[in-house]
């Protein structure tokens, strides 16, 4: 017959944990498999709770104190160092705002500048590899924006 | 030994990081951290698993500065912390469960070691739940009410939920041959 769950089962788990049976619950155990199932379990895992580590064999507390402390002075440290980190990052900010607004009003300047320097200097290259015109503004480019991305992955690794 | 003796002088005081001082903190883990190791060991199924998870519990407990107002309060605020942290592992991709053989905890003399491993190879054919129902509702006898509670599930569905985990541990002790006689 399938067992289904009994009323009686917390009333025998009380009393057989505490070691007195009543005579009418040790009847009643005889005939409920959900109870003699429960008791029989109860009793396993009450065995296994008794054989657990004893509390010198855990984890030492200190560790968990040392840790908590460890990033309360992070914490901190954090809150400590907080106005300096946002004036550095304002201080980038607008640093990189200035350069964006002196670059667009000497633009024709740096232009010229920059075009008389990549003549003289592709003018050299050219003579020592076989590329031209467009191709060779392209491997600039690229080479340009290769090492651009490199510096910014390095600053975000060292970061 | 003093914490400040090993990892030299805390500039924080201990009241400031925990919201309890540190006797306090460890009075608590002398009384709960052996029973919640054992709860988690047993969800686990993992004893080196559950070393670490002991740590971080009572961690996350200090980092959310929780006060107990009685040890009930701490008890379960603790299973509560452990219950998710166990699940938090069995949803992540990487499990480490080792197997038993494995287990450096599980090593040791006697009869102590030999039924830890009999249970430990039982209640890991149960899932993760049933274990945690099981050991909340039997070892530590915590109401329905506290196990509702602690594993986020309805107050009324306890009941059963627990009768179908131990009709499924009796069936496998039955296979296994621990019959009452071998837990006397």
């Amino acid at each position: 017959m399938k067992p289904t769950i009994c009323d009686k089962e917390l009333e025998v788990l009380r009393e057989i944990r505490s070691g007195s049976l009543s005579e009418a619950l040790r009847q009643h155990l005889a005939t409920c498999t959900s109870c003699s199932e429960a008791v029989q379990v109860d009793r396993l895992l009450a065995a296994d709770a008794r054989r657990l580590p004893d509390l010198e064999e855990l984890p030492d507390p200190t560790l968990v104190l040392w840790r908590a402390r460890q990033q309360a002075r992070l914490r901190n440290t954090e809150r400590a160092t907080l106005p300096i980190q946002v004036a550095e990052r304002l201080a980038m900010a607008l640093g990189a705002l200035g350069l964006v607004i002196g670059l667009s009003l000497t633009w024709p300047i740096v232009r010229a500048g920059i075009g008389a320097w990549l003549g003289g200097w592709t003018r050299g290259i050219s003579q020592a590899l076989p590329l031209e015109g467009l191709s060779l503004t392209l491997a600039l480019a690229c080479s340009l924006f290769f090492l651009v991305g490199f510096g910014l992955y390095t600053q975000w690794a060292e970061g | 030994m003093a914490v400040h003796e090993i990892f030299g002088t805390a500039t924080t005081e201990p009241q400031e990081m925990t919201g309890m001082d540190e006797a306090a903190f460890r009075d608590l883990y002398a009384r709960v951290a052996r029973p919640l190791w054992g709860y988690l060991a047993r969800a686990t199924s993992n004893d080196a698993l559950a070393d670490d998870l002991l740590q971080e519990t009572f961690f996350r407990m200090i980092r959310a500065g929780f006060v107990p107002e009685t040890d009930d309060h701490a008890r379960n605020f603790l299973y509560k912390v452990a219950t998710n942290l166990v699940r938090d592992h069995f949803r992540s991709p990487k499990k480490d469960t080792l197997p038993l053989e494995h287990s450096p905890a599980v090593e040791g003399p006697g009869d102590r070691v030999r039924l830890r491993r009999d249970v430990q190879r039982l209640l890991r054919d149960l899932k993760p739940r049933e274990r945690e129902l099981l050991w909340l509702g039997h070892v530590e006898q915590f109401s329905h009410k506290e196990i509702a509670e602690i594993l986020g599930l309805k107050p009324g569905s306890i009941r059963l939920l627990l009768f179908r985990a131990r009709r499924k541990l009796a069936g496998l002790m039955e296979e296994a041959g621990l019959g009452p006689e071998v837990l006397r």
